[in-house]
Parts: structure tokens; C-alpha cells; sequence
């Protein structure tokens, strides 16, 4: 048997099928308006340099767990995927299972910014953050939920400053920066880091998008449009993708120092599981990371592969350690319907009983 | 009147005859020319390109972005399986046993050379890197991209031009010369570098066509429609690509690219700031240093902030502490009170010491 069997009429239909799809979709596209994003009401509670801080607006009716949510988001894209329409919310979620929300929005650096480093990040900026909501809550510490790059900011402070965290949660974070599936942790491992930052200042957005998108080139940068085209005719379908696009390309600027630090410390160094890392002056020791510690994985994640973050559990220093596999990829475990009903209830309930625990 | 609304469905209908017509002629003429390079007045590119250009100029900015991005994924899609001998009227078997092995051979030359002729589908990887590359040179679009890599990986000019820019420099303007012997020399290590890159490429392009041929065989059902095929094609290359990039090689080869774009750029920046000190006008390097200076004041504000902050609640719990106690003794014998001093002393220090631990600084809300 031959393996291709297109019949010339069959292949003529598709590329006619295809036109009359794209020029159909056009009339979609040109009515879809703006793009909106991050749904849920919120209010600035706090501002300093280009960074806000906000706090989600709870609803009247739920049951609230009295100790607030930080959300960490990284650096890398912005933070509105955790909220990024009404039926893919993240941020919905925790409400809805009772938590009090704030999340971290890091604002885009310009060139003034490059000298800003992890210590200004982590031991300043998150510091700070920190205290004011603890100031508000009249109490010691708070819940810390860091996300990917931000997973890995929220363990290093909670290695310097336990007494403030009272759980932790980490999302599709990355612990172990060097196992062999880590194509990121590949790529820069022979990059001069010194250089570009010298070179460069602030390392552009555009830059990491596009090395995000030389990891999977045909599909990211081909095949995705095509099957684009195969949902114009749905102003619903056309209206994610737009939303998904709009977030994937709205990278900004990486602080240039920051850059040089987490690249050459945490990616060529390994230096968080090795406990060489060192911010502001102080040595990052997982082992202090005492307070119980929740940390949930992608299995499908080509970004932060399983095997980057499940090392977590054996240098942690908490005894109150729990996994939570979701079947999915980087993206899908914010936005897919699964996660939606997997993951922000798992978060509640986790908190929940650690806080009830504490109380009684 | 003709209907002048580019978006008006005559006007695609017009696109929709010329892109019929041109595949009436390729379907009659017999296939004579090699399937695997890049035609460049393929009729479905130019009856489409004719069409977005009309578009662009009514559409607003965002339509026409996204627009672009479907067009060239679908200019992509068709090029490839028309490559693959997608005619009507081909010999599928006969067309693709032929396409892949002058594939094989275009991947297969020295440096990637063959794969400028390939096809957009093959590009993908190499024009994800021009695009990273043009975000970090000063002229609009990528004047890098004028380079040939393969030409660094033939023949002895290279070298020539090497040991001609080696040469010592003397006189007056030495150091200046010397300057530009420099970036010289980094421009063709650049090109170097690309070369290296692309023919990495080539090899992950050979191993996709040979997974791909290996694949088909294997397969107990047919493929019946182009972009079932497409799509076995999309994850052959992106399996055989994901494997490649996670070796040593591959990570060597990436890395001495971006150094070498790196140095390039930076020795023109050099070369930029030294021009602009002698107009006396700020140089980046002198930007720099002003900006870590600001920041470094920045971080002592913060420190010393913090500080006053800490030594105020000390001193607030202190005064509380103070007037707690000077109310208890008023309340007992003055012996006791007198005796109590040296423990309440005690108790102050460490209530004072929980009290700052305790309590957050007061960032500005």
C-alpha cells in the first residue's frame, strides 16, 4: 500500500475549503473588537516604582479562609493569565473556594531599571508586598502562590524570611534547572551571560518569545495559524485564540541584572538545589523552607518539565510536603477547562485544612 | 461602479479565479522542475499576496497582523505539499520518493548551503534566529540577514580576509584601525557561527525526511487528505528537532551564535559610544554607571527606611512598655516595685524585640 492516497480533486477541495474559510474568518476578525483581559474586579491596594499590587474582589457569600493569597507571577509575560476571561480564571477559582487574593503585577522595565537585581525583587519588592498585606491582616505570616519563574522567587523567600510565609504554594516551577529534558536549560548553558547583559541592557520580551517559540518551531509558528483558520467561522473560538495570542506576545522586558543573575545562578549554576545561590547577601537554604509546602506540576510541561520541579521534595526542609500532578502543559494548567476544576479547588482545600489545623 | 470595498467578496472571488487559473496551467505542465525548491511565482502565493495587499490598506493594524500570520501559515502549508508534488495529476509516489531525496540532498551539502533553496516549511527554525537576531541590530528589519553562512564554511576567502585584517595597524589613527579590524573580525566569525548553526539545522532537516520516510512506511492506513500529511509532517520534525536540541552539540553550536552576535554588537556599541564622547555627548557605559550608582542609593534609602521604621515601633513599644509598668506601680508597695525593676527591664527588651519581629515596616501605601 502506498501511504499517501490524496486524490487531486481532494487536495484542490482543501486549498478551495481553506480559502473560503480564511475569507469568511476575515469578517469575524474585523468584528472582534477589543481584546479584554483579566475579568475579575480588583482593586490597587499598593504602588511602588512600576510594580502594583492588587487585591481580587472576593464574593459576599463565600466562607473566607482569613489568611490572604499572594500570587507571585514571573517576570516573564504578564500576570493577567492567572485571570484571563470569565470561564478560564484562576483567580476566579481561589475566590470561589474561599481565598482572599492578591496578586503581584511586576510592570514592564524600561531601561532605567536594569540594574534592578533578585536582591531588589525578592528581599525588596516581594518584602514589601508581604508586609503590607500582613500589615492589613493584623497578623504574622501570609500564603505565598509563586507561579513558574515566580515559583522559584516565592522559595527563595521563603528561605530568607520563613517567619512571614505561613504555606507555600508553587506552580510549574522549576527547582532543578539542568535535567536533560530542560531544552531551555540547554540552550543558555554555553551562552555568555556577562556579554549579553553588557550588551543588551534589559534583555528584550520579543527575545524570550522568541526562544520560547524556536522550541517547538513548526507547531508554534505554523501549524497553530492553520488550525486557526479551521475556527474562524466561531467569533467565540476566534476570540481565545486572540486573547491567548495577545498574552503570548505582551512579554515585557527583562530588568537586565535580574536576568544576568537568574540565568548564570539558577540556570548554568544549578545553584538552588546545590544551595549555592546567593541573594543579597544571604545563602538561599531550601532546608528552610519549613512551612508546608504544595507544589503542582504539568505533566506535559515543555517549558518547566515535570522532572525541573519534583526535586523540590527532597531539599525542602517541611515534613508537610504534597504533589499535585496535573494532566496538561504550562499554558493548560491556568486556562483549561480541567484546570479549572482541578486545580484552584485542590488549592482551597489544601489551605483549608492547614489553616484549620493551625487554629485548633 | 466597480465595488471598491477590498473586503468584498468579488474581490476574493477575482483571487479565487487567478489561484484556479494558475493551478489549471501547473496541473498541465508536467513536472519538470525540482519539487523541493522554492517557487518563486507560485501561483497560490501570488493570487493571496495580491489579495492582502488590497486588505492591508483598509484593514485596521491588528486584523491585518493576524491576517499575515494565517496567510503565511497557509502560504507555508501549500508550498509544502505542493512541493511534495501536490499537482493534480502527479504521480504521488513517484513525486514524493523524489522530493525527499532532493530534500535529503539540499540538507545534506556543505554548511546547509542547499537550504536556502528549501522550501518556507524548512525555514521555520532558521527564521525564528533572524528574527532574534534583528531585534538586537540598530538598522530597520535584519541587515545581518544579508549574510551567507555557507559562504564562511567554503572556500579560503574567509581565511584570506582573516589574515588581512590581522594585519597590524601603525600611524596615527592605529587605535581606531584597529577598531574596525576588530568588528571586522566579528562579523566574520558571526558568519561563522551562522554557518555552523544552519548546517546544524540541515542535519536535523536530513533526519527529519529520513523519520518521516520511515514513518509512511510503517503506516497500515493511508494518508487521504494533505493536511493529515502536513500534520505527520509538523510532529516528525518538531520529535526529530526536540531530540536535537537537547544534545551537547546542538546546545555548543547555539551558544558560540548568540556570543557571537553578542560581540558584534557590542564592539559596534564601543565604537557608537567612543564617537559620541568626542562630540561630548553621553556615552551608554557612562549611562550605565549612573544608573547602578542611582540604584545603589535607591537600596540604602530602603535600608535606612526600614531602619527608622524598626527603631520607631521600638520605640513606640518601649513607651508602651513604659507606661504599663509606670501604672502597675501604682498600684503596689514600692519595695516590690523597687524590686521588680531589674525583670521588667528584662521583659521590656524582649517584648520590644517581639514587637519589631512581629510587626511589618510600613511600606508607602
Amino acid at each position: 500500500m502506498f501511504p499517501l492516497q490524496i486524490r487531486p480533486d481532494q487536495a484542490v477541495q482543501e486549498a478551495v475549503d481553506f480559502n473560503r474559510k480564511l475569507a469568511h474568518g476575515l469578517e469575524n476578525l474585523r468584528d472582534i473588537g477589543e481584546i479584554e483581559t483579566g475579568v475579575t474586579p480588583k482593586e490597587a491596594i499598593y504602588r511602588e516604582d512600576k510594580l502594583v499590587l492588587y487585591r481580587f474582589q472576593s464574593p459576599r457569600d463565600k466562607v473566607q479562609n482569613p489568611i490572604p493569597v499572594l500570587i507571585v507571577y514571573a517576570l516573564v509575560n504578564r500576570p493577567y493569565m492567572m485571570d484571563l476571561q470569565e470561564n478560564r480564571s484562576l483567580v476566579q477559582g481561589l475566590l470561589d473556594a474561599g481565598l482572599d487574593v492578591y496578586l503581584i503585577d511586576w510592570g514592564y522595565p524600561d531601561r532605567a531599571d536594569r540594574s534592578l537585581g533578585l536582591d531588589d525583587y525578592i528581599n525588596g519588592y516581594l518584602d514589601r508586598c508581604v508586609d503590607v498585606l500582613r500589615r492589613r491582616h493584623h497578623m504574622q505570616p501570609v500564603n505565598l502562590l509563586g507561579v513558574c519563574q515566580g515559583g522559584t522567587f516565592s522559595l527563595c523567600y521563603a528561605a530568607l524570611h520563613a517567619d512571614k510565609v505561613r504555606n507555600l504554594i508553587t506552580m510549574v516551577t522549576p527547582v532543578d534547572f539542568q535535567t536533560p529534558d530542560n531544552a531551555l536549560g540547554q540552550w543558555v548553558r554555553y551562552v555568555d551571560v556577562d556579554q549579553m547583559v553588557d550588551t543588551v541592557g534589559n534583555v528584550p520580551g520579543e527575545l524570550l518569545n522568541w526562544t520560547f517559540l524556536a522550541l517547538k518551531p513548526w507547531r508554534l509558528v505554523g501549524q497553530k495559524y492553520l488550525d486557526m483558520v479551521d475556527i474562524l467561522d466561531d467569533p467565540d473560538k476566534v476570540k481565545n485564540f486572540l486573547r491567548m495570542e495577545k498574552w503570548i506576545f505582551d512579554s515585557p522586558d527583562q530588568a537586565g541584572e535580574a536576568f544576568r543573575e537568574f540565568i548564570k545562578g539558577f540556570y548554568q549554576a544549578n545553584g538552588l538545589i546545590k544551595g549555592e545561590v546567593e541573594i543579597g547577601g544571604q545563602r538561599v537554604d531550601l532546608a528552610k523552607v519549613t512551612m508546608p509546602v504544595l507544589n503542582i506540576f504539568a505533566e506535559q510541561d515543555h517549558l518547566v518539565p515535570p522532572s525541573a520541579t519534583r526535586p523540590l521534595e527532597g531539599h525542602v526542609g517541611t515534613s508537610d510536603y504534597t504533589e499535585l500532578s496535573f494532566k496538561g502543559g504550562h499554558i493548560g494548567i491556568y486556562v483549561s477547562g480541567r484546570s479549572q476544576k482541578q486545580v484552584p479547588p485542590t488549592i482551597g482545600e489544601w489551605l483549608g485544612t492547614r489553616t484549620q489545623e493551625k487554629a485548633s | 461602479m466597480a465595488d471598491q470595498n477590498p473586503f468584498s467578496p468579488d474581490q476574493w472571488l477575482e483571487a479565487q479565479r487567478q489561484y484556479w487559473d494558475a493551478w489549471g496551467r501547473l496541473a498541465r505542465q508536467t513536472l519538470g522542475a525540482s519539487p523541493g525548491t522554492d517557487q518563486g511565482t507560485d501561483p497560490w502565493t501570488q493570487a493571496l499576496e495580491q489579495w492582502r495587499q488590497t486588505v492591508a490598506q483598509a484593514a485596521p493594524p491588528p486584523v491585518t497582523d493576524v491576517y499575515d500570520k494565517l496567510l503565511a501559515a497557509g502560504q507555508t502549508y501549500f508550498k509544502a505539499l505542493q512541493g511534495l508534488g501536490g499537482t493534480p495529476g502527479a504521480d504521488w509516489g513517484e513525486t514524493l520518493n523524489r522530493t525527499l531525496e532532493s530534500m535529503q540532498a539540499a540538507f545534506t551539502q556543505d554548511a546547509g548551503k542547499g537550504m536556502r533553496g528549501l522550501t518556507d516549511f524548512w525555514q521555520l527554525p532558521m527564521d525564528t534566529w533572524q528574527r532574534m537576531a534583528s531585534l538586537l541590530t540598530p538598522t530597520p528589519g535584519d541587515t545581518l540577514r544579508g549574510l551567507h553562512p555557507e559562504r564562511a564554511a567554503a572556500g579560503h576567502w574567509r581565511e584570506q580576509l582573516s589574515q588581512f585584517l590581522s594585519i597590524p595597524a601603525v600611524g596615527y589613527s592605529r587605535e581606531s584601525q584597529e577598531q574596525f579590524q576588530r568588528l571586522g573580525q566579528l562579523v566574520l566569525d558571526y558568519e561563522k557561527a551562522l554557518g555552523d548553526y544552519n548546517a546544524q539545522l540541515g542535519r536535523i532537516g536530513s533526519e527529519c525526511v529520513q523519520r518521516l520516510q520511515k514513518q509512511l512506511g510503517e503506516r497500515e492506513e493511508p494518508i487521504t487528505s494533505g493536511r493529515a500529511f502536513y500534520d505527520l509532517w509538523v510532529d516528525t520534525c518538531e520529535e526529530v528537532y526536540g531530540e536535537a536540541v537537547l544534545t551537547d552539540d546542538y546546545a555548543r553550536v547555539y551558544g558560540h551564535l548568540v556570543n557571537a552576535l553578542m560581540a558584534l554588537k557590542y564592539r559596534g556599541m564601543q565604537i557608537v559610544d567612543e564617537a559620541l564622547a568626542t562630540m561630548n555627548m553621553p556615552a551608554q557605559r557612562e549611562i550605565d554607571t549612573l544608573q547602578e550608582r542611582l540604584q545603589e542609593l535607591r537600596r540604602q534609602n530602603q535600608t535606612l527606611r526600614c531602619s527608622l521604621e524598626e527603631l520607631q515601633d521600638r520605640m513606640e513599644a518601649l513607651e508602651a512598655e513604659g507606661h504599663k509598668s509606670q501604672t502597675g506601680q501604682a498600684s503596689v508597695s514600692s519595695h516590690q516595685a523597687s524590686s521588680s525593676k531589674g525583670s521588667s527591664t528584662k521583659r521590656r527588651s524582649s517584648s520590644a524585640k517581639q514587637s519589631s519581629a512581629s510587626k511589618p515596616s510600613k511600606p508607602k501605601e
